[in-house]
């Protein structure tokens, strides 16, 4: 990088946080030229507002408002979203930001997965979903909402769980286990064969590790994996395995031994593709397994049906055949390209004590080697059996079953340091065997005859351990006893045949009489020579000599293939879980019992002891499993997913990113009331929260929409709003702005769902509908029946056995009072992100005293440090459209930033040249997407295809598996080429999210845009008709022949490219007029700034203080310094707007100066034509009383040097001029206004009176604070009904103020110096003007109408045309810097085009159709057609004319024309009348 | 040679007779040029043979033929085709022909109810049976001509114009090609479009506002004043060489006796649709179909059904 | 026509669904796998404001059993409110399908949203079972 590089700003900026704020500052950036990285922790964007059921206060559904916007940005070229990211580390400067990312893996590769869901389906784990609060439930493999961006699943994983880490081969326990419970028993055997060949052994044998790991055992008992194992292996004795996948290979591979080490190894090798082939030098195959274990624990059919299954699969197994006398080891590995030497502990240990050569003395292994190999051996009447181990009770029970009438086994420590299974040892006790404990064996003692007539054994005690970790047992002198027998068997284990085998092999033994091998690649010291197994690690448990198996044969294929082989092998073989599962809240359930024989009968026979669980108890057992890896590992979604995306090798990464600016949008944390006990929350399943309503309320919700409560199901009747949950208490002194108007949003909604009959309180403080239309919406909410209710609610408790919430509350004249819920809804508030913290460590920004970023009123959307911004509630608690303006303002700043860098990283895209199709006959192209199996699992595709062929016009027709993947791409563009396609039909999925994909490969193709259809088969066909398949196939073809129908007559059309004047209109020289001309000129574009009066400044001329200690005029000085002294800027001052013509990119604007008229072009405009304090005429104002004066008239007293401090009674009077009938509208400032000025008073003169009468204090954010400061402070808050207005009588120098308090129940007199009206705000008057020029609506309080009030508060419906400050509603100093910076933001993102491009499916004129008869005209919602005149034939004709720069294309026009005579391109009539009679053909 | 010409009227009022009479002064240049060979309204010519001899009716061979009226009973309909035989050129003369007229209005009930309520019902009639012999049968509905034979030239109006009479056959007789408009009344309308939105309907005497002796193009649309106007719907030509439409002129809405601008046209729905969209209450509609279709009713009106 | 094709009456019903809520709603109804008859034909328009009364008419007059228009819920609308035109000329195309012989119940104007997928469903297996009440069109031959 050279030097330049490093000092010239990068042309990228990174966006943290992908809700609807992260959403705008990416667009608005993206737009204007600016690449984006849009950094979301969750998997996928949307935030908190894609939860949200409706939008107030235009009852607007949520999701419908901001869907198109995800798909936008999902699609958008210069946004890369980075999800299940966060953050690490940010370097560099403004400019110039070094940043790491951090990414954890999704597991599902995004450029694969189509988001078709198949793999949902397949998922056997369910929790519950965080989108819907654990009221509803989802997959382990998710998508949070369907209409996520990225559209793509990802996968919950926790990593392996316990009982899969805890396994020596990794056996996905939880997988089938999860599956089982599902009753899925077949694909639970597909699962276990994945990583064990021989599972129906396991699951008699193996002593489960896994088992020992189970979280569940923290709870009750332990899973019972080894009997579901064995039920699943029962039910299909007939499984086979599948046949090698790969390519066979040559290599022949020698194993000594068929215990389970040789048979795993055997197996791996085979599913190579290699030759494996087993030596075994006994008589029967499977080592230990065939001749160690008794036939009652491991029936014998069932280790040959496993030794069979293994033979099928290609595997050799030469039993008789010693290795070393049947064939020499030399000529073994000539032969054979490599050797696994797994030939066990088949050597008994000896007793060494006298008389251990007695006959009626045996070894156990030499007796059970008898039995197998031989049937039931003899033995005495009375038999002792020497060991503690499985072998020893294995003993044991087989010498009950040959016969002996008393079978005592003899240990030398006590029963609980066995090393045999505690279950084994139980079942032999209840079989009938006895235990000596604490007994060693000292002298065998023979009879006269010289046969064995006792054990003399000397009593033990436990000392110290000793190297196994176990006490070791000391003897206790002169305690021998003896135990009369006829038989006494040895089991006290076992050690390799090392001296006889391993030396002749040529290999290294350890001192402790095994064979040494590399623990990692059990590598010998001769090469291509591998031992594992009993023979290494001496006598050890089936599943650890499968583990050396699998080791081997990844050693011996790597080695085969030259690879390296230690590398990565560091999780082979058990280890433990990195994380915790919490086990609190599960409910006790113990294990399911494993049904066996009656212990007496069972004794007397070799049958198997245990007979193995039914159906029902599997998967009552199965049900059990906590899902401790969340993701179980079955793979049944990697089955499932034709596309290949699933991808379980995904790591966590870090990823380098450069950006020269940062924008910070990480939302807010909703307020969690389980911390504040009284509410109950989390103990009553009828409390909930909001957002949990507002779920429950959202048709996609868990209840579809239908409004139960969690509890019991049940429809409420009684509905409970409490407010002020987490806000505006102790810890938390401010407001969160939001919460009275969703409250009373749901409230209505409530109604609308249940009906009118359904009661709705909510308990309330203050009403804080300070919003633009938020009164309105309010008194809707009490016209239809919302009741309101002024309290401090103190407690909930629940009504013993009905679920019911009992509010406790104080109601008004602090009374305490009672009443009864079906549901309470608490409107929790919002807090500071939860990672606030780490953000500000990471960015390097300031926070305040909440963990709210930390802005100043005149920078609102700048942090402490340069080149990062933020939007939305990060900075203060807001509502979804100043977050939206916040973000753009963060964008704004950012464009100013990078100005220079603007355009250098966006991707410029190339086309062939576009293919003239004019003329040609129709040509079509059919292509019919299987995906995967979610269209072909139900319609007939190759069908569809074939009917596609016969339609007329049809020129070429394909199936694809996905026609999206990018080799389909390909495909379609080839045959456009072959078959001189023109036109082209996919059939699949949905045209909303895949049409612009497959256009552009039109495009590529060299056909126009346009030239493309679709038939949605999948979405619309068979996902909804999953059952029929005949009919789905049938409306399948039917589909295509609309589409063919509709495709014959689409004609190329131009999206129209209008030039944009790079020069912008700003309307208002007040504040936010130049904050917006100020922010533009900034970016470099040129700035036209009309203000009527002679001085720049508004309202702000008139604020001399803010709360903070900002100093306003100052800042304003500073602003008309910075307007005046700007060369991009041109200001008319004194100047007036006469005519406004043009459309977006190219507006001519008439400017009169008195003196002369100017006419300038630009190709936006912002209005930021203000507002003004309304002049009261009420309480005696304006009657020259100088008492009586508005709160900008005390201001400038209270501001003036050469005033005294006020002395005596001050009494403020709120809503003058608002939330009256006349404005029946909130002023949002007045409050904290009030507030301000009577800390102003309080701080000149702590000893003067301030009273302020007030309906509501709407103090919303942090203005809260103030509110409290002022009461701590002596101000005194009364508040009055609005149909008992205080009054106001007397003149010169004292006025009594009398008003009815609510709170005292009486009217109070108070006698004032001063009365201050808190005056409210209304419209400037010129907007009629203004609206009439640009043709721009206003709403009915005379302040302008935005395009949308939540997503698009800057925009008005005409596009190009913007709206800022106080004409477009009342609001705060800062309120107005951030939408007029918006309005800049977006004003950029036009002016940074060269052209604008218009959509092409527009409405055009039918000249020969049209007659001007002007229906068309008024209907159109965006004022895009007039009526013009002609002449023809000599004589004066109308016809009506398209503005395409204003058309939207919906088609209004065309419904009202009684003649054709206005069509929209792409959607014309005979279009669409083409697809209504295709449908009615009948085939 | 002159060229022979035949007339058949069906069912219809005599009033597209009275244009041809209407044609004034150049109807005597007309004469010149045809010989009349059949025409009920001028000669008593006899269908089945001067004596009824013949058992088929008969029309002599002709050029043109001019058919007015509507199909409405079975002779009609023999003798629609009578004439399709005889004439070369065949001609729908006025909207009865064309398009089934006023008395096709008689498709919002079945020939039953019709006949019921004409010969039973109504306060007027005795009670008296059906009138059945002498009588050729009614159809079940009336027919638009073209419904029954082939057309080649219709010429709408109710009645239609005379100089569109003379014009289409001077042309014929020329071998000119003569095309009806494709164009609406509104085309020919010169009255002010300033808003559509209306939301009530007034009635017929109420009387538009207007300027009197002022031209038509200083006043405002007719449904604009809320008059209900089917210009929009109705093909232009009633105005002749003269452009404004005949009822603009009497400062009245069209009434749509020039019929649809297509075939395929649907007037009362476009109309529907339009109004609709503007704001106006479907509802206070009076008579929606036979408002729209006063004059085409053959194929578009049919009895309500009975629930 | 047998019996037993008679006993068998399948509709053919079209629906004209806006792409921003409604075609959006039947996306949705796909994804979570709700089933309804597969007698529904959907044709994505624009907006319900872009459907001329014609095209209902027309296809009730030529062989459609039952026809339903689905629109954004009053508010919703992407294009301000096309939706609410969309109910006027549908409250005019009910009035008219009396003039025409059809029984009023083969039309319904209904609002479905982005987010109500189960709804649609539920929409169009109520307006399936309503039609194949009714019988075929008195249009169909």
């Amino acid at each position: 990088m050279n030097a330049q590089d490093q000092n010239s700003a990068v042309g990228a900026a990174m966006v943290v946080g992908g809700g609807i704020g992260g959403m705008q500052a990416a667009l608005d950036l993206a737009d204007a030229g600016i690449k984006v990285y849009l950094v979301e922790t969750k998997s996928a964007i949307g935030g908190r507002m894609a939860q949200l059921d409706k939008t107030f206060p235009t009852n607007d559904c949520a999701m419908c408002t901001m869907a198109p916007r995800l798909v936008e940005i999902g699609r958008h070229r210069d946004i890369e979203i980075l999800t299940l990211s966060d953050v690490e580390r940010v370097e560099g400067q403004a400019g110039h930001f070094a940043i790491t990312v951090k990414r954890r893996p999704r597991f599902v590769d995004e450029t694969k997965c189509t988001g078709c869901g198949l793999c949902t389906t397949s998922c056997p784990v369910t929790l519950p979903s965080e989108f819907d609060f654990g009221l509803g439930q989802r997959k382990a493999v998710y998508r949070p909402y369907p209409q996520a961006v990225p559209n793509v699943f990802a996968i919950s994983r926790r990593g392996a769980s316990p009982c899969q880490a805890g396994c020596p081969i990794h056996q996905s326990a939880q997988g089938y286990v999860a599956l089982v419970a599902q009753g899925r028993f077949d694909e639970a055997l597909e699962v276990i064969l994945r990583d064990n060949p021989i599972p129906s052994i396991c699951g008699r044998v193996c002593t489960h590790p896994c088992g020992t790991a189970c979280t569940r055992r923290f709870v009750d008992d332990r899973i019972n994996m080894p009997a579901l194992k064995r039920f699943v292996t029962d039910r299909r004795p007939d499984y086979q395995f599948p046949k090698p996948s790969v390519p066979e290979r040559p290599e022949k591979i020698a194993i000594v031994g068929s215990g389970p080490a040789g048979l795993v190894c055997a197996y791996h090798l085979r599913q190579k593709g290699y030759q494996p082939v087993v030596f075994e030098a006994l008589p029967v195959a499977g080592g230990m397994l065939a001749v160690g274990i008794p036939s009652f624990r491991l029936p014998r059919p069932v280790l040959h049906a496993e030794l069979e299954r293994l033979s099928a699969l290609g595997i050799q197994i030469r039993v008789d055949t010693p290795v070393g006398r049947a064939i020499r080891f030399d000529e073994l590995r000539r032969q054979y390209a490599a050797v696994f030497v797994a030939i066990g502990a088949h050597l008994e240990r000896r007793l060494s004590v006298p008389g251990d050569d007695l006959p009626g003395v045996i070894g156990g292994l030499e007796f059970l080697r008898r039995v197998n190999l031989e049937g039931p051996q003899e033995v005495g009447r009375r038999v002792l059996v020497i060991g503690g181990g499985n072998s020893a009770l294995d003993a044991a029970r087989t010498a009950l079953r040959c016969g002996a009438a008393q079978v005592t086994l003899v240990y030398r420590r006590t029963r609980a340091e066995m090393p045999a299974n505690a279950r084994e040892i139980e079942d032999a006790e209840h079989e009938g065997v006895k235990l000596v404990v604490l007994a060693a064996p000292s002298l065998f003692q023979a009879a006269a005859d010289g046969r064995l007539a006792a054990l003399q054994c000397v009593r033990m005690r436990l000392g110290a351990p000793d190297a196994s970790g176990r006490p070791a047992p000391q003897p206790i002198p002169g305690s021998e006893f003896a135990l009369p027998c006829d038989t006494v068997i040895v089991s006290i284990g076992q050690t390799p045949d090392v001296a006889t085998l391993g030396e002749r092999l040529g290999l290294d033994a350890t001192r402790s009489g095994t064979l040494s091998a590399d623990p990692v690649t059990l590598e010998t010291a001769v090469p291509g020579v591998f031992v594992g197994g009993d023979c290494v690690t001496g006598p050890d448990v089936v599943v650890t000599a499968m583990l050396a198996g699998k080791k081997a044969a990844i050693s011996i294929d790597r080695w085969l293939n030259g690879q390296d082989l230690r590398a990565g092998r560091e999780l082979e073989g058990p280890y433990p879980t990195q994380y915790v599962v919490d086990t609190a809240g599960w409910q006790t359930q113990r294990q399911v019992a494993v049904p066996a024989l009656d212990p007496a009968e069972r004794a007397k026979s070799f049958d198997e002891v245990q007979t193995g669980y039914t159906e029902e108890q599997a998967v009552a057992e199965a049900r059990r499993c906590l899902s401790c890896g969340i993701c179980s590992d079955c793979h049944m979604c990697a089955d499932q997913c034709q596309a290949g995306a699933i991808d379980f090798g995904m790591r966590e990464e870090r990823r380098q990113v450069t950006a020269g600016a940062v924008v910070l949008a990480p939302g807010f944390e909703p307020f969690n009331p389980a911390s504040l006990p009284r509410y109950g929350y989390g103990r009553f399943p009828n409390v909930i929260t909001a957002l949990e309503f507002e779920r429950i309320l959202s048709a996609s919700g868990p209840y579809a929409g239908h409004v139960q409560r969690p509890g019991d199901q049940r429809e409420p009747q009684r509905i409970a709003f409490i407010q002020c949950v987490g806000s505006r208490d102790c810890e938390r002194d401010y407001c969160s702005s939001v919460c009275c108007m969703y409250a009373t949003k749901e409230a209505l909604m409530a109604k609308e769902h249940v009906g009118d009959s359904v009661q709705c309180d909510i308990f309330y403080m203050d009403l804080r509908a300070f919003g633009k239309g938020f009164e309105g919406y309010y008194e809707r909410a009490k016209a239809r029946g919302v009741n309101y209710i002024r309290s401090r609610p103190v407690s909930i408790e629940e009504a013993p056995g009905t679920g019911n919430p009992i509010i406790h509350y104080l109601g008004e004249g602090d009374r305490k009072k009672t009443r009864e819920y079906d549901l309470v809804v608490l409107s929790t508030g919002m807090q500071a992100p939860r990672d606030s913290k780490r953000l500000a460590e990471v960015f390097g920004i300031e926070l305040n005293e909440f963990n709210f970023c930390r802005t100043s009123v005149f920078s609102p959307a700048q942090s402490s440090r340069e080149g990062v911004y933020v939007g939305g509630t990060f900075t203060e608690p807001k509502d979804i459209p100043e977050t939206v303006m916040q973000a753009s303002a963060a964008a704004s700043n950012v464009l100013a930033l990078l100005k220079e860098a603007k355009g250098s990283l966006i991707a410029a895209r190339q086309y062939p040249p576009e293919i003239d199709v004019s003329g040609q006959p129709a040509r079509i192209g059919v292509f019919v997407c299987h995906c995967g199996t979610n269209i072909a699992g139900v319609v007939d595709v190759p069908g569809v295809v074939e009917y596609a062929k016969t339609l007329a016009d049809v020129e070429y027709a394909e199936d694809n598996l996905y026609t999206c993947s990018n080799d389909a791409q390909e495909r379609i563009k080839q045959q456009i080429r072959d078959h001189h396609l023109n036109r082209v039909i996919v059939a699949s999925c949905s045209p909303r999210t895949h049409e612009p994909l497959f256009r552009n490969t039109c495009r590529e193709g060299g056909l126009n845009f346009y030239l493309f259809e679709m038939a949605n088969i999948r979405d619309q066909c068979s996902w909804v008709h999953m059952h029929e398949h005949e009919k789905a196939t049938q409306k399948a073809k039917d589909l295509v022949r609309m589409a063919v129908a509709k495709a014959r007559l689409l004609e190329p059309l131009q999206k129209r490219r209008v030039p944009v004047k790079k020069a912008a209109l700003v309307i208002g020289g007040g504040l936010a007029g130049m904050v917006a001309a100020t922010e533009l000129a900034a970016q470099g574009v040129e700035v036209h700034l009309v203000e009527r009066e002679k001085e720049l400044g508004g309202n702000l001329r008139r604020i001399r203080y803010l709360f903070n200690g900002e100093k306003p005029q100052e800042e304003l000085k500073n602003l008309i310094g910075k307007v005046s002294g700007d060369r991009n800027i041109r200001l008319f001052t004194n100047s007036r707007i006469m005519a406004i013509d043009g459309s977006i990119g190219n507006f001519k604007t008439t400017i009169s100066n008195g003196h002369g008229v100017e006419t300038v072009e630009h190709g936006v405009a912002i209005v930021a034509t203000g507002g003004s304090e309304y002049q009261p005429k009420e309480y005696g104002c304006g009657n020259g009383n100088p008492d009586v004066i508005t709160q900008l008239e005390l201001e400038s007293r209270l501001s003036d040097p050469g005033h005294e401090a006020i002395s005596g009674t001050v009494v403020m009077i709120q809503c003058v001029g608002s939330r009256d009938k006349e404005r029946p509208y909130c002023s949002r400032v007045c409050c904290s206004e009030a507030v301000k000025n009577a800390l102003k008073i309080k701080q000149q003169n702590p000893s003067a009176n301030v009273y302020v009468l007030y309906r509501d204090i709407r103090t919303y954010g942090f203005r809260e604070g103030y509110y409290s400061k002022a009461r701590e402070q002596g101000v005194v808050f009364l508040r009055y009904e609005e149909d008992r207005k205080p009054e106001v009588a007397g003149n010169g120098g004292r006025l009594d103020v009398t008003v009815y308090s609510p709170l005292f129940e009486r009217e109070i007199l108070i006698q004032a110096d001063l009365v201050v009206l808190s005056a409210g705000i209304v419209p400037d008057a010129g907007n009629q003007e203004i609206a009439q020029l640009l043709k721009i609506p206003r709403n009915q309080d005379g302040f302008f109408l935005e395009a949308h009030m939540k997503l698009r508060p800057v925009d008005f419906a005409t596009d190009g045309v913007f709206v800022c400050g106080l004409a477009h509603a009342a609001k705060s100093i800062d309120e107005s810097i951030i939408q007029a910076q918006a309005a800049a933001a977006r004003a950029s993102a036009i002016l940074s085009k060269d052209y604008v491009e218009l959509e092409g499916t527009i409405s055009s004129v039918v000249v020969e159709n049209c007659d001007g008869c002007a229906y068309c005209v008024d209907p159109c919602p965006y004022k895009a057609l007039t009526l013009v005149e002609y002449v023809r034939n000599g004589s004066v004709k109308k016809m009506v004319e398209v503005n395409e720069s204003l058309c939207k294309g919906c088609g209004t026009c065309q419904a009202t024309c009684p003649k054709n005579g206005i069509v929209v391109r792409g959607f014309k009539l005979e279009q669409l009348a083409a697809q209504v009679s295709a449908a009615l053909e009948v085939v | 040679m002159a060229a022979r010409l035949a007339e058949e009227w069906f069912a219809i009022c005599g009033g597209c007779e009275v244009t041809i009479l209407d044609i004034g002064e150049p109807l005597l240049d007309l004469l010149e040029k045809v010989q009349i060979v059949h025409m009920p309204v001028l000669m008593d010519h006899k269908l089945y043979g001067q004596t009824g001899e013949k058992a088929e009716m008969e029309i002599p061979e002709a050029e043109v033929g001019l058919i007015s009226g509507g199909i409405r009973s079975d002779e009609h309909k023999l003798l629609a085709q009578e004439m399709r035989r005889k004439c070369k050129t065949l001609i729908a003369l006025g909207s009865c022909a064309c398009y089934g007229g006023v008395p096709a209005l008689a498709n919002l009930c079945s020939t039953e109810e019709l006949l019921t309520k004409v010969y039973r019902e109504s306060v007027t009639t005795d009670r008296n049976g059906f009138p059945h012999e002498e009588i050729p049968a009614l159809t079940d509905r009336v027919y638009a001509v073209s419904e029954v034979v082939k057309i080649d030239l219709m010429l709408p109006g109710c009645p239609t114009t005379p100089e569109m009479v003379a014009g289409a056959l001077n042309a014929l007789l020329e071998g000119r090609p003569f095309t009806l408009s494709t164009k609406s009344v509104c085309d020919e309308c010169p009255t002010i479009r300033e808003k559509k939105a209306t939301s009530t309907l007034r009635r017929r005497l109420e009387g538009p506002t207007f300027t009197p002796g002022a031209p038509l193009n200083q006043m405002r649309c007719l449904m604009e004043q809320g008059f209900l106007c089917n210009g929009p719907a109705t093909r232009s030509g009633c105005g002749g060489s003269e452009g404004t439409p005949r009822c603009i002129r009497a400062y009245m809405p069209c009434e749509g006796c020039f019929g649809p601008i297509s075939e395929k046209a649907n007037p009362m729905v476009d109309m529907m649709g339009a109004l609709s969209t503007i704001g106006l209450d479907p509802k206070q509609i009076p008579d929606r179909a036979a408002t729209f279709n006063r004059f085409s009713g053959a194929g578009r009106l049919r009895p309500a059904p009975k629930r | 026509m047998g019996l037993a094709a008679e006993q068998e009456f399948e509709p053919i019903i079209l629906a004209l669904a806006c792409n921003w809520c409604s075609y959006t709603g039947a996306d949705l109804a796909g994804i979570s796998r709700c089933q309804y008859p597969a007698n529904v034909r959907i044709i994505r328009v624009m907006c319900s404001g872009m459907v001329h009364p014609n095209l209902v008419i027309d296809a009730l007059t030529k062989g459609a059993d039952g026809v339903v228009m689905c629109g954004c819920h009053p508010g919703d609308c992407h294009y301000q409110d096309g939706n609410l035109k969309a109910a006027r000329r549908a409250e005019a195309i009910t009035l008219m399908l009396q003039d025409f012989g059809i029984e009023e119940e083969r039309f319904k104007l209904a609002w479905v949203s982005a987010s109500e997928g189960p709804q649609f469903a539920k929409l169009m297996t109520e307006f399936t079972d309503q039609i194949k009440r009714l019988g075929p069109s008195p249009y169909k031959s």
